[in-house]
């Protein structure tokens, strides 16, 4: 599922791509995030802080549900979650 | 200082992968931190300081350099085999003050606004809009940076008002590695601001119409464009309808212009006497392998702003995106390699997503209705200017050759806007009618045309059938046809040649030269260009 803040301008990509390369984000800068968390038992919310947008806010955000990250959380019960998360930061604004 | 990273490369693409082109370094230029400098003009005058720098070492190497914005043109225009450098971090920008303004200025100042050239349209709405301004127009999309806009010509097709360049009132170029290579250039006839604002950006000023305009398309070769003062206007409302009209009717109004004895109404966009208002844009789409005798013409109508208008009339932005799978896309063209005559029947049963909504009215601000580019994967566009009164002549000319040599994987549409003062701006014609074909890149086959050769043939009939035309700087065609800029623009491609050599030293027309200014014949030097061509004609 992808989200995106449609008015704020997105952070443009480095203006350089490969030609093999056939990238659906083509045009964005998109970071990536792609790690296990582990999740106590006794809390309840988990959010994830993205402190790389230098102008303090996201433009798009894209989570990803793969079949492993699933498994592992059902055989974690709910302790380790896989977190793919892709996303573009509003551009920094002078 | 700004700092500028240098990549060693092989290659570089265009965002529509018209490419790839070979580069040997790719550059990309960063502002000094506001927090560490927090006078914009301090941080405009640092980053010309480190571009000077760099135009010095490309010039010592022997190499091009060419910066570039959001990589939006289809042609290689953007491209430079030597240096390539990206600007969409060199993003500045700012109102004028009154105390800015020449004596001799007719604009108000709050409309005036100083922009850097790697702002993007989507952040100059952006900044616009909080100060209850927009644009005058835009392009199709909000992509482009301003100063790629302008390099290239694009519009929209805002009857009354052009194309983007249409409205710069003023430029910044850096044409050297010295102090005295930072121009601020405007028209004598129509200054904007005095010298008191050029000495903030450290630049000496040229007003000299002729240079103005010659410099205002300067395909990326006239230097770099560092600054662009625009002007702007109070935010408005667009109210967009698209309806389906008969295919005479369509044509008939873009040879005529008459929209108020045109047959082609919107109820509700008629004066007293029930006539059609002029509407503030008119577009044509046209399949040109359907033999239906309507298709679907959007107009829109510009509206005082409401601030309620999402209450009102909803989100012209919709909640939720929808795009064709890429991949299927992909799918259908290679099938239409090797099965050219399914390519009609594929635009057919895609016709839903590439032509407009007919059942909705969407009113929205200018850059929410000319927002975010849905498609950006590889694809072509031929783009062809004429005068509108040989608008259905062209577009039957190019069908037919289409229909004919064809099929190719596009469709046509129709777009009209007015004279540019540019002098080679492909909008040369009174009022001119941008016959294009916007598609996917496909590979030749035995059995299709390739892109090269469809490029080639579609000059070769507007000739034939002496249309005289222009061809959009950023798309695709055959820009190595021979004596295609001296066709298109008559001794107008000498004097941009001249004006060129006039601001430039050879040295730095070198380094400002790529392959694409070489393809079409307006590299040449003149060594002997007349030195007044750059007088200061100030009053």
């Amino acid at each position: 599922m992808k989200v995106t803040n449609g008015p704020g301008p997105e952070l443009d990509d480095t203006g350089f791509d490969d030609e093999e390369v056939e990238d659906p984000a083509r045009g964005q800068l998109f970071r990536k995030i792609d790690t296990i968390v582990t999740v106590k038992g006794t809390t309840d919310e988990n959010p994830v802080n993205i402190s790389e947008c230098e102008e303090g806010a996201l433009h798009t955000v894209e989570v990803r549900n793969t079949m492993g990250g699933i498994l592992l959380y059902l055989v974690t019960l709910g302790r380790k979650r896989k977190l793919k998360v892709s996303y573009v930061c509003v551009k920094e604004q002078n | 200082m700004a700092t500028t990273k240098t990549t060693p490369r092989e290659r570089w693409n265009t965002i529509h992968k018209n490419g790839p082109f070979p580069l040997k370094f790719f550059l990309s230029t960063k502002l000094v931190k506001r927090s560490m400098m927090p006078d914009p003009f301090a941080r405009y005058n640092d980053a010309a300081g480190e571009m000077r720098r760099l135009l010095l070492v490309a010039a010592n190497q022997n190499h091009g350099f060419r910066s570039i914005g959001a990589r939006w043109s289809m042609s290689s225009i953007a491209h430079q085999k030597d240096r390539m450098h990206f600007t969409a971090n060199l993003n500045i920008k700012f109102g004028i003050q009154p105390t800015d303004l020449h004596p001799n200025s007719s604009y108000q100042s709050d409309n005036i606004h100083f922009l850097q050239c790697g702002n993007t349209i989507k952040e100059i709405s952006f900044y616009l809009e909080r100060l209850g301004k927009s644009l005058k127009t835009t392009g199709a999309s909000n992509g482009q940076t301003i100063a790629g806009c302008i390099s290239t010509g694009v519009h929209g097709s805002a009857l009354d008002v052009g194309s983007v360049q249409d409205y710069v009132v003023g430029l910044n170029l850096i044409t050297g590695p010295n102090p005295q290579d930072i121009v601020y250039l405007e028209r004598h006839t129509k200054p904007a601001l005095n010298d008191a604002f050029a000495a903030k950006i450290n630049a000496r000023v040229i007003r000299n119409d002729g240079l103005f305009n010659a410099a205002l398309v300067g395909l990326g070769s006239f230097g770099f464009i560092h600054g662009v003062v625009i002007e702007a206007e109070d935010h408005f409302l667009l109210s967009r309808h698209v309806i389906k009209v008969k295919k005479a009717d369509a044509l008939a109004l873009a040879d005529s212009m008459d929209f108020q004895n045109s047959p082609i109404k919107i109820p509700s966009e008629v004066d007293a006497q029930g006539n059609p208002l002029r509407p503030y844009h008119y577009k044509i789409y046209i399949n040109q392998y359907s033999n239906a005798d309507t298709l679907p013409v959007e107009l829109m109508y510009k509206k005082p702003f409401d601030p309620n208008y999402i209450q009102k009339f909803g989100n012209p932005i919709p909640f939720m995106k929808e795009f064709v799978y890429r991949d299927l896309i992909y799918l259908l063209v290679k099938i239409s390699e090797k099965f050219p005559k399914a390519i009609p029947k594929f635009i057919k049963a895609l016709s839903n997503s590439i032509l407009p909504d007919e059942n909705k009215v969407i009113v929205g601000k200018l850059s929410e209705i000319f927002w975010d580019a849905g498609y950006q994967g590889k694809a072509f566009a031929c783009s062809f200017g004429v005068d509108h009164t040989h608008s259905s002549k062209a577009l039957k000319v190019l069908s037919d050759l289409t229909n004919n040599e064809g099929p190719v994987p596009g469709i046509f549409a129709m777009r009209f806007i007015p004279k540019s003062e540019g002098l080679i701006s492909f909008a040369k014609f009174p009022f001119t009618c941008m016959v294009e074909i916007d598609g996917i890149i496909w590979e030749a086959s035995d059995k299709l045309i390739s892109l090269e050769k469809y490029a080639q043939r579609m000059i070769e009939v507007l000739q034939q059938h002496q249309i005289p035309f222009t061809i959009h700087w950023g798309k695709n065609a055959d820009w190595e046809f021979p004596g295609l800029a001296q066709h298109m623009f008559g001794a107008d491609a000498q004097n941009w040649m001249d004006y060129r050599s006039a601001l430039l030293t050879p040295a730095m027309a070198r380094v400002f030269t790529n392959q694409f200014l070489k393809d079409i014949r307006l590299d040449a030097y003149n060594p002997n260009a007349d030195p007044n061509l750059i007088s200061d004609l100030s009053t």
